[in-house]
């Protein structure tokens, strides 16, 4: 149990840490980002991805447990997301990281995401 | 996306890529010893992220604590994985000298949205959409934009693409409308 707390909290911590020192936390940052003002951000993401990329094809196969498959709501979802990605500048992990960093309105966000989860759950219950 | 980035570092300078390292490397991380056993329906999950886990003992990450359509009997490490990233921000802004009980947003925000009760219901209200849409499509930026497209996952990056081709014209109509 000790392990298995420990693989979580570790990750966890380093994403946290990361993901606010990088500034993808601040609603200016993304702004500028998505508005192509400041490329910092892109970039960043770009090499993120690239890094992760050439990993996962060199050493990849023993990491990667399965390969994914299509479901019908992946695109509406997405674009829900797209939308409040604009507006609120915060995804769930990013809305954690935020309130670690002490914004207060971030739980605003928070409690909205768990509306929104909530809501979900419950439509798919019915 | 190898060449797409190649590409970009055209019009980006090495300073501003250097981030990505870290980034990448707790991407990494998280996929490689979150994501080890588990099995997922949708595309980021498959390795942790914003998916749905289907396997009961294996850890979960991101937003599996927010992702997960088929709730897992495991939910303590999903809690500990959040609670981990909320003490790395808190890390995050003591090493950066931010305050704790910030009020305020960024400047942007408070110029396109005002202060108050308005600003309060629109990130509220867009929390709803980011919680229902995260787990309708089964992962946000990290699950679907990191791991995901990190992994070469065509859903991940159809979802990826599709995020990013409404966001960028919804903040550059902000910014025009609303500036």
């Amino acid at each position: 149990m000790t392990l298995l707390l420990l693989r979580s909290a570790v990750p966890g911590l380093l994403l946290g840490f990361v993901v606010g020192r990088l500034g993808f936390t601040d609603y200016g940052e993304l702004h500028r980002m998505l508005t192509f003002s400041d490329l910092r951000l892109f970039s960043a993401l770009l090499l993120a991805v690239n890094l992760l990329v050439l990993v996962f094809l060199t050493l990849g196969k023993g990491l990667v447990p399965t390969r994914s498959t299509f479901h019908r709501r992946l695109v509406p979802g997405a674009v829900l997301f797209g939308v409040r990605w604009a507006l609120t500048g915060a995804c769930p992990g990013v809305a954690l990281v935020q309130v670690g960093q002490g914004s207060l309105p971030a739980l605003a966000s928070l409690a909205g995401i768990g509306v929104g989860i909530g809501l979900r759950q419950w439509g798919r219950a019915k | 996306m190898v060449a797409w980035g190649l590409g970009f570092a055209g019009t980006a300078t090495l300073y501003a890529w250097l981030p990505g390292v870290p980034l990448g490397v707790s991407g990494l991380l998280e996929r490689s010893i979150l994501g080890s056993g588990r099995k997922t329906e949708a595309g980021p999950a498959a390795g942790g992220g914003c998916g749905v886990p289907k396997s009961a003992s294996a850890p979960t990450s991101t937003s599996a604590c927010f992702g997960s359509e088929t709730p897992t009997p495991e939910r303590l490490p999903s809690l500990v994985f959040g609670v981990s990233m909320m003490v790395g921000g808190a890390l995050a802004g003591w090493v950066g000298g931010q305050g704790w009980g910030n009020l305020r947003m960024a400047p942007e925000f408070h110029r396109f949205f005002g202060d108050g009760w308005a600003a309060v219901a629109v990130l509220f209200g867009g929390g709803i959409l980011v919680g229902f849409g995260t787990r309708w499509s089964g992962g946000c930026t990290s699950g679907h934009g990191l791991s995901g497209c990190g992994r070469l996952q065509v859903p991940s990056l159809v979802a990826t693409g599709t995020y990013f081709w409404v966001t960028i014209p919804t903040s550059l109509l902000l910014e025009r409308i609303l500036r």
